[in-house]
C-alpha cells in the first residue's frame, strides 16, 4: 500500500499516496490512518512533511484530525467540511455569465424536484423569503434582500431531496453572494417571480416551478448585462 | 485574531484581486508578523488554502496565488474524491438524470457539426466494444462529455470531465446487470433525435437510459442490504 518516495515533489506525491488510500478504500470511512511518525516512515520522509498532507485533507473534509487521537477518514461525503466552501474569487464577464447560465440549467431541473418533494416546514421558509425579498426591495434594504434571496434559494435546493445538488449549491454559496449584484435598478417582475416560483412548488406544479426559475435566472443574467454595458 | 477571521482575511485578499492571480503571496514569516500569529498556525492556515486550489507552492520559489481554470477551481471539491457507497451513487445519478435530461434541450439546439462527429464516432466505439467492458465504459463516458460539450456551456462539460472516476464506478455496478445492446440502441436514438434537433424525444430517450442504470443499482442494493437506504433520510 505505501511506495518509498521518490525526491522531487515530494509532498505531492505523499498528498497522492494518502488521497489514493482512502478512495480506493484502503483506510475506511471513519476509520483511524496510521500515524504521522508511522507514516514518515513508512514513506521515508520527514513527520513535517507527512503532517503538511494531512492538513490538506482535513482542511477540504477528508480526513478528520481529533486533537491527541489521530486523523480518521472522513465519515460521510455530506459532512459539513467535505465540500469546503471555495473561496470567493473575483470572476470576468464571460465567467460571471457562463456560470449564471450554468445556474439556470441545473436549478431549473432541480427546482421541479422541490415542486414534487417539498414539506411544510420548507414552504413556511420559502414563503417568509419570498415575502422579505418583497419587502427589502421597496426599502432598497439591497443587502437584506440579497440575503433573502439566497435562503430561498438554499431552501429550494434542500426541498429538492437531492444531497448532490444541495451541497453543489451551499458550496457556490460565496459566489452568489459575493456576485449578487441586485444593482439598484428595481424590476418589478423580478421580485414577483419570487412570489410566482414559491407559488408553483406550493401547488407542486413542477412546470411552472421550472419556467419561473429559468426567467429569475434570465434577469439576473439580463441585469447582468446591463451593468457590464454601462461600465464599459 | 481567530483563525478563522485570518483566514477569511486571506481569502479577502484574492478576491478583492489585493493578491491577483499568480502573484506570489508573502512568506510565512512574514504572514505570521502580521498577524501576530506562530508561523506554525499560519502555516497551517496556509495549506488549507493550497488544498482549497486557491494558492498553489512552487518549490523552491514560494506560494502563488493560483491562476488556473477558473471553472476546474468551483467545481473541483464538488466531486467527492473518496470511495462512493451505493446510497451516495445513487443520489449523484439522481442528480445527474435531472441535469442531463434539462440540458439535452441545449444539446438538440446548440450542436454543431463537430459535436455530431464525435458523438458518432462514440457510438461506433460503444457499439464495437460490447464485449469488453472497460473499453465500452471509456467510450461511454467520451459520448457523456461530447454530449455536454454540445451545450456549450462549459461549466456544463466541465462537470462532466471531472466525473469521469463516477462514470467509471457506476459501469462497474450497474453494467453487469445490463444488456448492453439495448442500451447501445437507446443511445443511437438519442442521437437521431438530436440530430433532428427533437429535443422532447431525446429527452424521452436519455430519461430511458439514467433510469435503466439506477434501476440496476438499486436492484443491487436491495439484494446485498436493503437498510443501507435509511441513512439517506437524513439531510
Amino acid at each position: 500500500m505505501i511506495r518509498k518516495i521518490s525526491k522531487s515533489n515530494i509532498s505531492e506525491q505523499v498528498l497522492q499516496q494518502i488521497k489514493d488510500n482512502i478512495i480506493n478504500n484502503v483506510w475506511k470511512r471513519g476509520e483511524k490512518i496510521p500515524s504521522e511518525t508511522e507514516l514518515a516512515e513508512s514513506f521515508g520522509v520527514s513527520r513535517n512533511t507527512v503532517r503538511a498532507g494531512i492538513q490538506c485533507l482535513s482542511a477540504i473534509g477528508m480526513l478528520k484530525v481529533v486533537h491527541g487521537k489521530g486523523s480518521m477518514v472522513a465519515d460521510s461525503i455530506y459532512d459539513e467540511n467535505f465540500f469546503n466552501s471555495i473561496p470567493s474569487i473575483e470572476l470576468n464577464e464571460t465567467e460571471w455569465i457562463e456560470l449564471l447560465n450554468f445556474r439556470a440549467i441545473v436549478e431549473g431541473a432541480l427546482v421541479k424536484q422541490a415542486a414534487i418533494n417539498r414539506n411544510e416546514s420548507e414552504l413556511e421558509e420559502l414563503k417568509r423569503c419570498a415575502e422579505e425579498i418583497i419587502e427589502t426591495c421597496k426599502n432598497k434594504n439591497f443587502d437584506v434582500c440579497a440575503l433573502a434571496d439566497l435562503r430561498f434559494h438554499t431552501c429550494v435546493a434542500k426541498a429538492s431531496r437531492n444531497k448532490t445538488y444541495y451541497y453543489l449549491f451551499t458550496k457556490m454559496r460565496d459566489i452568489w453572494l459575493s456576485q449578487q449584484t441586485m444593482s439598484k435598478i428595481i424590476f418589478d417582475d423580478y421580485f414577483d417571480l419570487h412570489r410566482q416560483i414559491y407559488e408553483a412548488i406550493l401547488n407542486r406544479d413542477p412546470e411552472s416551478a421550472h419556467k419561473y426559475t429559468v426567467a429569475h435566472l434570465k434577469y439576473r443574467l439580463d441585469e447582468e448585462k446591463q451593468r457590464l454595458n454601462i461600465k464599459t | 485574531m481567530k483563525n478563522e477571521h485570518i483566514l477569511l482575511e486571506l481569502k479577502n485578499s484574492i478576491s478583492s484581486g489585493k493578491w491577483k492571480p499568480g502573484d506570489k503571496i508573502p512568506s510565512e514569516t512574514e504572514l505570521a508578523v502580521t498577524f501576530a500569529v506562530s508561523r506554525n498556525t499560519m502555516r497551517g492556515l496556509i495549506q488549507r488554502l493550497i488544498a482549497m486550489g486557491a494558492l498553489i507552492v512552487v518549490r523552491g520559489e514560494g506560494t502563488f496565488v493560483n491562476d488556473k481554470n477558473v471553472y476546474d477551481y468551483i467545481l473541483n471539491s464538488f466531486i467527492p474524491i473518496i470511495a462512493l457507497e451505493d446510497n451516495e451513487m445513487i443520489d449523484m445519478m439522481e442528480f445527474r438524470k435531472y441535469v442531463v435530461i434539462e440540458y439535452t434541450q441545449l444539446v438538440a439546439l446548440n450542436h454543431d457539426e463537430n459535436d455530431l462527429a464525435n458523438m458518432f464516432e462514440c457510438l461506433m466505439l460503444m457499439r464495437k466494444h460490447m464485449n469488453d467492458l472497460q473499453e465500452y465504459v471509456t467510450a461511454y463516458y467520451n459520448l457523456h462529455v461530447c454530449i455536454a460539450a454540445a451545450t456549450k456551456n462549459i461549466l456544463i462539460r466541465e462537470m462532466i470531465v471531472k466525473m469521469k472516476d463516477f462514470f467509471y464506478a457506476e459501469a462497474s455496478r450497474s453494467f453487469d446487470f445490463l444488456n448492453l445492446n439495448d442500451e447501445v440502441e437507446g443511445y443511437e436514438k438519442y442521437f437521431a433525435a438530436i440530430i433532428r434537433r427533437d429535443y422532447i424525444i431525446a429527452q424521452q430517450c436519455i430519461r430511458v437510459l439514467v433510469e435503466k442504470n439506477i434501476a440496476n443499482i438499486k436492484e443491487k442494493v436491495n439484494q446485498i442490504d436493503g437498510s443501507n437506504f435509511n441513512r439517506m433520510q437524513k439531510l
